[in-house]
């Protein structure tokens, strides 16, 4: 896909947004039951601001279609790191509970270094370590928190 | 209150005990506060179970200065890195977070820390002399006034926020769709759960808060950014004369704002925040910078959520209602303690009743204190290598979330928050009102329907009750003082 379009349907996120929730919500609500004559139901409102939504996303879609792409050719592309980090995020959710609170934060600071450009993996790896182990003292130890032990801790 | 009462409550609040609860209360507060994800209420809760061992009063005292100081200390990371710690500090962050960016940290967190005294000595003052009429009139209220007040919110957040008012419109309808995520909260029907428990109280609100705003930050942290420029050291950052005459009425009309916020059940500091943020913004004089660092923009949301504590404490105190979630649990404190809060209260326990009163003054000074002498400290964490800080926000934002339930499903909420707010940001789409539906919503859903419920389907019910009337009214003037705003701005910005 060209830059272009892929620039344009960026630019369409806030109306598509709008209008896929707006028409997920009018389906789901179909299917809630029906209150007694006279009295608002459990659909009631979700159907009332879906379909308010629904119209501003429609008006905010062509005021996205007329707009003139804005030129920033030139800017730097973050849509790699953004998606490592994202990523890591995913991955620190998914391996805490298996790999334990204070190994899997480590290896999570430590990746985030890497994205933000520390590039020194000794010193790195060190920090990574002491953030965690400062924050397993801070929730676990002071707050009481219990954080997932694991395989490793 | 006779002399003698007021003698015994002066006596039980100078033993050495209650006070050093206030200074570690305020202290711990302050530091909870400041942590993205844990709550003023998340840490007066977790640390009820602490005071079991002790008397009724140092109990009292530690709690109220836990309150008091995280309050406070959510503003601390919302002006030094865009973190609200609670979700009331989310109203300092635009103003606060854009005076630090200008390189004046010290003199964003000065201005937050007078404003917060003047709050919190208003919000006392009241607490003390006005709680009997403040509490009588919120009692007036029903459905109607609830769902009037919550319309009214959400007209001013949306009137305020950013240039376009239809993209403001659209992301707080977004806002009230996603809070009725959940139970429904008349017949308990499950609502959009899409196969996840988790998600059966509707969406959990501080990870969403956590994923908006500090995750979000973080990612916007990849497109570069300057290094914020720390103060110099070992300076201590007082409020400026200039910067006091500049924020002193704005500081007195947000605390009356924020006192009478709180006293309404239901309706917490983050509201309170929010009002008077919206209310110093429509009242804006030429010159004034709102959103890109004006003082003003700290000094009425820390009064009006500090003044909110004070305006809490007097349904509670009164009546024995909570006023928001902490004051929720603090009764629960009361009762562990043998005290039932309550019109009773000041008539069989006079001193211990005053003395509360005298604790949350005290608490409220402390605060004062602390926060001027520790900016010094705080502001050099400013200057510390931003990569370090960016990393150890996005960790902190992730276990904060966690921390709060010890739920995974609440991770993955602040991570698709944070994706979501990133977006947002990057396409001119303002975060206030997606955050304020969120509070909003569900106090606005329930009371419209018990309102409709109550008038056998007829809207006229809002009109019908005059305090639903004038407060829809003034939503209504909200809006079309924003749409004439816009008017005269021109249609490009429309």
């Amino acid at each position: 896909m060209k830059t272009s379009a892929i620039r344009r349907l960026s630019t369409l996120f806030g109306p598509l947004l709008f209008l896929t929730a707006s028409a997920l919500v009018a389906w789901k609500a179909r299917g809630f039951p029906e209150a007694p004559a006279g009295v608002p139901g459990p659909a009631v409102a979700p159907l009332i601001l879906a379909v308010l939504l629904g119209a501003a996303g429609l008006v905010l879609l062509v005021q996205a279609w007329r707009e003139t792409l804005p030129q920033d050719e030139n800017a730097p592309s973050i849509l790699k790191p953004l998606l490592v980090l994202i990523a890591a995020m995913a991955g620190y959710a998914l391996l805490m509970p298996r790999m334990g609170f204070i190994s899997t934060s480590a290896l999570f600071v430590f990746i985030c270094l890497r994205v933000f450009g520390y590039h020194n993996t000794l010193r790195g790896a060190a920090i990574a370590l002491a953030l965690a182990f400062v924050l397993y003292g801070i929730f676990a130890q002071l707050m009481r928190v219990p954080l997932p032990e694991g395989w490793i801790g | 209150m006779s002399w003698n009462t007021l003698m015994e409550a002066l006596s039980l609040l100078g033993s050495p005990l209650v006070l050093g609860c206030v200074v570690v209360g305020v202290i711990v507060g302050l530091v909870v506060g400041a942590l993205p994800g844990l709550s003023a209420t998340l840490a007066v809760a977790l640390l009820v179970p602490f005071t079991f061992d002790l008397e009724i009063m140092p109990a009292l005292a530690l709690l109220i200065g836990i309150y008091c100081g995280a309050i406070y200390g959510g503003s601390v990371t919302a002006i030094l890195f865009r973190t609200p710690g609670t979700p009331a500090s989310a109203a300092t962050v635009a103003d606060g977070f854009s005076l630090n960016r200008m390189g004046q940290p010290g003199r964003a967190l000065s201005v937050a820390a007078f404003s917060a005294m003047v709050g919190g000595v208003i919000g006392t003052l009241a607490l003390v002399f006005l709680a009997p009429q403040i509490a009588g009139f919120a009692l007036r209220f029903g459905p109607p006034e609830y769902c009037a007040l919550a319309v009214f919110g959400l007209s001013m957040i949306v009137s305020v926020s950013g240039a376009s008012l239809l993209k403001s419109g659209a992301i707080a309808l977004f806002g009230l769709l996603l809070a009725t995520v959940g139970m429904d909260p008349i017949s308990g029907y499950p609502r959009f759960l899409f196969g996840s428990v988790s998600l059966m109280e509707g969406i959990p609100f501080i990870p969403a808060l956590i994923g908006l705003f500090a995750i979000a930050e973080v990612l916007r942290g990849l497109a570069g950014g300057e290094q914020v420029a720390g103060a110099p050291n070992g300076k201590i950052f007082w409020p400026t004369k200039s910067d006091i005459k500049r924020c002193a009425w704005t500081a007195t009309r947000s605390g009356i704002i924020g006192t009478a916020v709180g006293s309404t059940p239901g309706s917490g500091s983050d509201i309170a925040a929010f009002l008077a943020y919206s209310v110093a913004r429509q009242g804006a004089k030429p010159g004034d910078t709102f959103g890109a660092g004006e003082v003003k923009g700290i000094a009425a949301p820390e009064a009006a959520k500090t003044a909110s504590i004070s305006g809490a404490m007097v349904p509670l105190l009164s009546l024995g209602i909570p006023g928001d979630s902490v004051t929720a649990v603090l009764i629960g404190a009361f009762i562990i303690h043998g005290i039932q809060p309550g019109p009773l209260l000041f008539a069989q326990h006079g001193d211990i009743g005053y003395a509360i009163l005298g604790a949350v003054l005290l608490a409220h000074a402390l605060v004062f204190l602390f926060a001027i002498l520790g900016a010094r400290y705080l502001v050099r964490v400013v200057a510390c290598d931003r990569r370090f800080l960016l990393s150890a926000i996005l960790l902190l934002s992730l276990v904060g979330a966690f921390a709060l339930r010890n739920n995974l499903a609440d991770v993955w909420v602040a991570i698709a928050f944070g994706v979501l707010g990133y977006l947002m940001e990057k396409h001119a789409y303002p975060v206030a009102p997606l955050l304020l539906a969120l509070i909003l919503g569900p106090m606005a859903e329930e009371n419209l329907r018990r309102s409709l419920i109550l008038s056998e389907g007829s809207y006229a019910v809002f009109l019908k009750q005059p305090i639903s009337a004038v407060i829809l009214a003034c939503a209504a003037l909200s809006i079309i003082a924003a749409l004439r705003r816009q008017w005269r701005a021109g249609p490009a910005e429309g």
